[in-house]
């Protein structure tokens, strides 16, 4: 029996896996569905009362009862309501928010993993697409907590992936990590570095593009045939939809190796024979693969704007990047043959578990590290993450110009972290008494493109004059933390601070409720 | 030279102002027109690549707001680049966004209110705006594709959204929301439209049938569809049928009796005036009598149906085109057995006379004068409608 163990989490779209690094060093995906499978697919079926079923049973039970499954919420993360067909998910008239539906799936790793390891398993370090941003960020951890896990850190993707393939191949140089899952893509430009630095320098992707969008083109066409076979498409029933849904994740995956795949469409009471061959699978793609290109190509060009001159690496992760047609379009564009992971779906987690035994280790004190095994604090010694802000951050203020609102950015996008700028700025009205001070999440400009994360008012103790100088400091910190303080710049007088608020997710009161609701709807 | 503004054309998020200059000021080309020679050309699809790749990164990475807006903008991007590319001139106005979506109602109901009161001030540019961003709300929900086909059905009749392309978008939607939800008379009624405005005889006939498996009695808006295009395709017989089906169905309300007059009026009886055959007059008659049955009840209908009435039934009376003051002698010389003959020789129907009307008979002139039947004929005669239009025959 292990004492208290550590895990790392690649919580997924559509799969999710469980992994740990053993005192060996070597890292390992665990077992954590039924038929000893190390992909846990993110389904959560909820029934009337009782426990949830998460993983391969909860997404066939969606043939059966599809309004109580619930998939891909990760999609909805940083949002207050997971939305299906443009209504929120709600079971028995209750509703469960993607923070809820994550927790199960969390918590059905977490066991798992005490089954694997026969004890209590209260640490973990989840990973997170690139891009997300602080409000996404707070609602894994958000997540985490209401299954019962500690969360250490929450670790962008990419980065675990580099971990795990660095730890792989011991590779240097610069990498473009293209993340491809099921239902986000992510792409990265890291600078790999001898001794284990990982420098994240350029990061792009798309939070709705994955495989979930390839099997909703091959449904798209097995509409037509469906139709051109006779059937009325308004007779075609939510279960035959879930179970050509299935036909359609079953081609994409046969498509990878074979030429062409052929199954039998279920609709209004008829079967339709539906083939589909690799040319025209590639053809639907079309549009999505140049999405794809143009994410690869502007994260390449930001990367290039600071220095990086050459891709020496291309690590393909995520279960869509089997698709042959996705890994020549890669080598195309990045002007580079990719290596393809022996594991693609487990390289994330494995990654995430050394970034756990990491945060470990630096909490030890002398008596800890003397009893932690020397391989292991060789390994975290080893990997030194440099992360970069996904988004920018600014703050709202008046253009003299145009005398319009906009965003004045701060710290743009992709600046490493921990890192702090100082603004100048200054009032602009006359007998001005108080300064608001609004905290934005984005690049743009303009103020409808942003997302506000925070504000305060600061009093000035008389009235000033147009033009009063005032100095507002925004310091993202190593854990992700924003810290905004803003002063009159003359006096250093501390004017106000921005407690940064996640309006869009669960209150604090609102995830002690739903812990206690959960408490009721454990995990199968 | 370039504008002032050159350099913001990334950021634009709709072509301003909204003509062929615009629209390559909106990929940044300035002062160029077409033809474009191969360097403006060369630079035009890099500055849509660029423009392309900005908003896919906001799509991809922005808050829930901008990747709402993006999604907008690259959708402007594509209408206008695939136009200006191809070196032709947009087919239509393409749907484009000059303000942001944030102000909407985010409540369904009243996303719905606002699109009738859009479409009750014929603001259709705005309406399918806010009918393309209800599908990126609620793409997975019948209602988010929906109200983009009842937005494009509604301006079909009149014009507005009366463009090929468009309203097979329109169509497009709604086999998505009937296909997420088969039981919403609004998709099939509003599809109905549509086929008929894009003459779509067999798709409507179909939509017919489909319509009855499935709710058990066909629609009355279903059925003055099918009888609309069946006028329009000379299939007068079956398309009456379906009107009086449609009053029926409708438990004789009377808007629906109204609308279903004006429209035996408007595209069953106008068309075939003027009136040139035995065949054409059959078919006004019978067309014009149940408009009458569909009118009872209804006064504004009534009026709009009663010269036609009156119409109809003078054209086929026979009347007499011969020389009067020859007929009375004839009839004198001949003890009354001449008129007889005579009449029967020199008489036409009423709708002949009025296709090629004698000139030097103004009593007969007078008489098809009448103000029903300019009325009928809304407002002209045949022979009035060439001259008006400055064309010699």
């Amino acid at each position: 029996m292990v004492t208290d163990p550590v895990i790392g989490i690649d919580l997924g779209t559509t799969n999710s896996v469980v992994a740990f690094t053993d005192d060996n060093g070597l890292t390992q995906a665990i077992a954590c569905d039924e038929n000893n499978s190390r992909v846990l697919p993110s389904a959560v079926y909820i029934p009337e009362e009782g426990d949830v079923t998460v993983g391969i049973s909860a997404k066939n039970h969606a043939l059966v009862e599809p309004d109580r499954v619930a998939q891909f919420f990760k999609r909805g993360m940083g949002e207050k309501t997971f939305r299906t067909d443009g209504k929120p998910f709600a079971v028995d008239g209750r509703e469960w928010t993607p923070e809820m539906l994550s927790s199960r799936v969390l918590m059905k790793l977490k066991l798992a993993a005490e089954t694997y390891f026969d004890a209590d398993v209260s640490r973990a370090v989840i990973t997170v697409p690139a891009y997300f941003g602080t409000p996404e960020v707070q609602a894994t951890r958000n997540a985490g907590e209401m299954a019962g896990l500690q969360v250490l850190e929450v670790v962008k993707e990419p980065v675990a992936a580099a971990f795990a393939h660095t730890l792989d191949r011991d590779a240097t140089g610069n990498a473009l990590v293209y993340d491809l899952g099921g239902g986000t893509f992510d792409v990265t430009v890291m600078q790999l570095e001898p001794g284990g630095v990982c420098n994240v320098v350029a990061i792009g992707g798309d939070r709705r593009l994955g495989g979930v969008d390839f099997d909703d083109l091959i449904m798209m066409r097995m509409g037509d045939a469906l139709e051109a076979g006779g059937v009325n498409l308004a007779n075609v029933t939510p279960y035959d939809e879930q179970q050509n849904r299935r036909f359609a994740e079953e081609m994409k995956h046969e498509l990878s190796s074979k030429t062409s795949a052929t199954c039998l469409l279920i609709g209004g009471g008829q079967r339709v024979k539906f083939s589909l061959a690799r040319e025209e699978f590639v053809g639907l793609l079309a549009p999505r693969m140049d999405e794809i290109a143009d994410h690869i190509t502007s994260t390449i060009q930001i990367a290039r704007d600071k220095g990086v001159a050459s891709i020496d690496n291309i690590i393909m992760i995520g279960g869509s990047t089997r698709i042959p047609a996705l890994q020549e379009q890669l080598a195309r564009v990045a002007g580079r043959q990719p290596k393809a992971s022996q594991n693609p779906d487990e390289d994330v987690a494995r990654g995430a578990s050394l970034s756990a035994v990491k945060k470990v280790v630096e909490a030890l004190d002398d008596v800890g590290r003397r009893e932690m095994s020397e391989t292991l604090l060789q390994l975290a010694d080893k990997f030194k993450p440099q992360n970069v802000c996904s988004h920018g951050l600014g703050v709202k203020v008046v253009d003299l110009h145009s005398r319009q609102l906009v965003n004045h950015v701060v710290i743009a996008s992709n600046t490493p972290i921990p890192f702090s700028e100082t603004a100048d700025l200054e009032t602009v009205e006359d007998s001005q008494t108080h300064v608001e001070v609004v905290l934005n999440e984005g690049d743009s400009e303009e103020l409808d493109l942003v997302r506000e994360l925070g504000k305060s008012v600061g009093q000035f103790p008389h009235a000033v004059p147009k033009g009063h100088p005032i100095e507002i400091t925004i310091q993202y910190t190593d854990e992700q933390l924003i810290v905004v303080k803003a002063y009159e710049k003359l006096s250093r007088r501390f004017l106000c601070d921005i407690t940064v608020q996640h309006d869009t997710i669960m209150s604090e009161a609102d995830t002690a409720a739903a812990i206690q609701y959960l408490s009721a709807r454990n995990v199968q | 030279m370039e504008s002032a503004g050159s350099g913001t054309w990334l950021t634009t998020r709709a072509p301003r102002p909204d003509n062929l200059q615009g629209h390559f000021e909106f990929f940044g080309m300035f002062n160029v027109r077409p033809p474009l020679s191969a360097s403006e050309r060369q630079r035009l699809e890099a500055h849509i690549a660029e423009k392309r790749q900005k908003w896919r990164r906001d799509r991809g990475m922005g808050s829930p707001n901008a990747v709402r807006i993006a999604t907008q903008v690259l959708a402007v991007i594509d209408a206008l680049s695939q136009a200006l590319l191809r070196g032709t001139p947009l087919p239509e106005k393409p749907v484009s966004i000059d303000e942001p979506f944030a102000n909407l109602p985010r409540d369904i109901q009243a996303l719905w209110d606002e699109i009738r009161r859009l479409l009750d001030n014929n603001n259709y540019d705005r309406a399918i705006r806010v009918a393309e961003e209800m599908r990126v709300r609620r793409p997975r929900l019948w209602d988010g594709h929906a109200a983009l086909g009842y937005v494009v059905a509604t301006g079909a009749p009149s014009g507005f959204t009366a463009h090929t392309s468009l309203l097979q978008r329109g169509l497009d939607a709604l086999k998505i929301a009937m296909s997420l939800d088969r039981t919403r008379l609004t998709a099939w009624n509003s599809a109905a439209y549509i086929l008929v405005a894009l003459n779509r005889l067999d798709a409507v006939l179909t939509l017919r049938d489909n319509a009855a498996k499935e709710f058990g009695t066909i629609p009355t808006d279903i059925l003055s569809a099918a009888a609309t295009i069946q006028l329009s395709h000379g299939r007068i017989d079956e398309a009456l049928k379906d009107v009086v089906r449609a009053v029926m169905a409708s438990s004789q309300d009377l808007g629906v009796r109204g609308e279903l007059a004006a429209m035996l009026i408007s595209r069953g009886a106008r068309p075939v005036l003027p009136i040139q055959s035995r065949e054409a007059l059959r078919r006004y008659a019978a067309v014009v009598q149940v408009a009458a049955w569909c009118a009872v009840g209804v006064p504004e209908a009534e009026n709009g149906v009663r010269p036609h009435r009156l119409w109809a039934a003078l054209a086929a009376r026979r009347l007499f085109v011969g020389n009067p003051s020859y007929r009375c002698l004839m009839a004198f010389m001949t003890m009354g057995v001449w008129p007889l003959l005579y009449n029967r020789v020199r008489s036409k129907a009423a709708w002949q006379v009025a296709l090629s009307p004698m000139w030097n008979r103004p009593e007969l002139f007078a008489l098809l004068e009448a103000d029903f039947v300019r009325r009928a004929h809304g407002g002209y005669m045949p022979w009035e409608l060439v001259a008006t239009r400055g064309t010699y025959v």
